[in-house]
């Protein structure tokens, strides 16, 4: 994957239209989840996921390639989110309910049983982690939807090391008891009742 | 048996990133308790990794308004085309393009006068170090001095010690030169080293070594002042970190734009300034340079002193006494003028008297 990426981020950069098309499509669902998981809401995270695309798009001729396209391009979107978060903090927020039901509405026509089910899951995964303070759901969302590893983080958020892994592990800790006390089923434990 | 011990999540969580010591693996890795710990952080962290759901439709319209900004910018001269934001952004509901549409941008005469809470870095650097020579004064009159040490040297002993005398004097002329700005930012730090370095020292703008190379007679003309900005540096608390660390992140910002550059932790607002003051312009407009004509992060369009500036002027960000604040640059040359700007609100923060 990351050798095909540099293929295409190389042929991007050389203007291939369709090798940036292949990039932007390989990574915009990994993107999007993190703005999601960043942002709280669709709305924001749509706005976040653009921005990023477009910062992506211009700084793709200085990126030289020294981390991966995925890491950069994480890192990228995670600055997006941040900012689109600073918007946010001057602008009421939609309720989450509200927003969720106005989304099913509107993209009714896109919707299929799969995406139902996913839209449930993830949003008891979402309501869990909408309830975890901002500092500490930034760390998480990184690390195991970006898949950073604790020096980025800290690079990203300009925290320390010792505080992202700290910040991950409350975090970590703090989900599995909202989750948990909720009854919702991890992944596994839902592979396991399907089979 | 044994109870968990009180880091029990961040042993066990960092043991599910692979980031745990290898006594603290074996220390989780021998407690069942720990692992049946592990099991249930990583039922959490493989839900949060499940990619969230979206419809196809807007995928396939912002990775579109993604191409078309590519076009645009691939047409013509990357460097110098401002990206048409509403153009390009047409049909898709961005924030961006909001703004874009929002602010014209049109570029008045920079007053930092008019300006609340803006710092002109020149006058800073005049405040606090007043010049008392001019600096071109200053290395003329060096090297005539060196010259003369020189064609002394030569007339008496020639050979090796002609050699030592001549490098002396290069070294002196270019140390006088260079007196004024601190060259702290070199290139040549890989980005894994940059990466896993600790958190950023803001050694990196407040260390202002004088160069070690110099001569007596290139100090003696040197103004006290040095050493004073040295002191300063020494006595905020916010340092201790190493210029190199701060190296590996300024080339590393360049290199990933458009992340901004991390500038460090300070007591307060003067000592953040007082650090700015020691970076050379030329680096202060690097900082700039990779957000392309068109692109505004963090809070530039929403403090009209800066959204009326056509071109991008974060600089990065920073914290005092654990505040995070954005540093935002505009103007040129000696007319450089620093806006500390709170993210939250973004609200410019007052002058400090």
């Amino acid at each position: 994957m990351s050798g095909d990426d540099r293929a295409l981020v190389a042929q991007a950069q050389g203007g291939d239209r369709a090798a940036l098309d292949e990039l932007l499509r390989r990574h915009y669902d990994r993107i999007y989840a993190i703005c999601r998981r960043v942002t709280r809401n669709n709305a924001d995270a749509a706005d976040a996921t653009q921005e990023a695309l477009m910062a992506i798009v211009r700084g793709l001729a200085k990126f030289d390639n020294r981390a991966a396209f995925s890491t950069w391009s994480y890192r990228v979107a995670t600055n997006a989110c941040l900012d689109e978060l600073r918007r946010r903090s001057r602008r009421p927020t939609p309720a989450l309910v509200d927003e969720h039901n106005g989304w099913a509405e509107q993209n009714s026509h896109d919707r299929t049983p799969a995406f139902d089910e996913q839209i449930v899951v993830h949003d008891e995964v979402q309501a869990a982690l909408n309830q975890l303070p901002e500092e500490f759901r930034a760390p998480v969302v990184l690390r195991d939807c970006g898949g950073l590893d604790y020096a980025e983080i800290a690079e990203t958020l300009g925290i320390p090391p010792g505080t992202v892994r700290s910040r991950i592990a409350r975090g970590r800790a703090k989900l599995a008891e909202i989750l948990h006390s909720g009854n919702q089923p991890t992944r596994g434990e839902r592979q396991n009742n399907q089979s | 048996m044994n109870p968990l011990p009180p880091n029990a999540d961040e042993l066990v969580s960092a043991y599910l990133d692979g980031q745990a010591s290898p006594d603290e693996v074996v220390i989780v890795e021998s407690s069942p308790k720990l692992m049946d710990r592990v099991a249930s952080m990583r039922g959490v962290a493989d839900l949060v990794s499940e990619p969230a759901a979206h419809p196809a439709a807007q995928k396939d319209a912002h990775i579109s308004a993604a191409l078309d900004a590519f076009d645009a910018l691939f047409a013509q001269d990357v460097d110098q085309v401002p990206l048409a934001g509403p153009s390009v952004l047409a049909g898709v509901p961005t924030s961006a393009g909001h703004h874009a549409a929002e602010h014209d941008t049109t570029s008045p005469a920079l007053d930092a006068s008019t300006i609340s809470g803006v710092t002109s870095l020149a006058t800073a650097r005049e405040q606090r170090h007043p010049r008392r020579f001019n600096t071109g004064i200053i290395a003329a009159a060096a090297a005539v001095v060196l010259l003369f040490v020189a064609v002394a040297a030569f007339g008496l002993g020639g050979g090796e010690d002609s050699f030592d005398v001549a490098s002396t004097q290069s070294e002196a002329a270019n140390t006088v030169a260079d007196a004024p700005e601190i060259e702290s930012f070199t290139d040549g730090t890989s980005e894994s080293e940059a990466m896993t370095a600790d958190r950023p020292d803001i050694g990196a703008l407040e260390a202002a070594p004088a160069p070690t190379s110099a001569p007596p007679q290139a100090a003696a003309s040197q103004p006290a002042e040095e050493e004073e900005m040295a002191a300063d540096a020494a006595s905020d608390d916010g340092g201790g970190l190493d210029s190199e660390t701060g190296t590996a992140l300024a080339t590393e910002s360049l290199a990933l734009t458009p992340l901004p550059l991390f500038v460090g932790d300070f007591l307060d607002q003067e000592a953040l300034l007082r650090a700015l003051e020691q970076v050379p312009v030329d680096e202060l407009a690097k900082r700039v340079e990779p957000f392309e004509p068109g692109f505004f992060p963090s809070c530039q369009q929403d403090v009209p002193e800066l959204a009326a500036t056509e071109t991008p002027t974060y600089v990065g960000g920073a914290f005092i006494a654990g505040t995070a604040v954005e540093v935002h640059r505009i103007g040129e040359g000696d007319d450089i003028v620093i806006v500390l700007v709170d993210p939250t609100d973004c609200s410019v923060l007052p002058a400090t008297p």
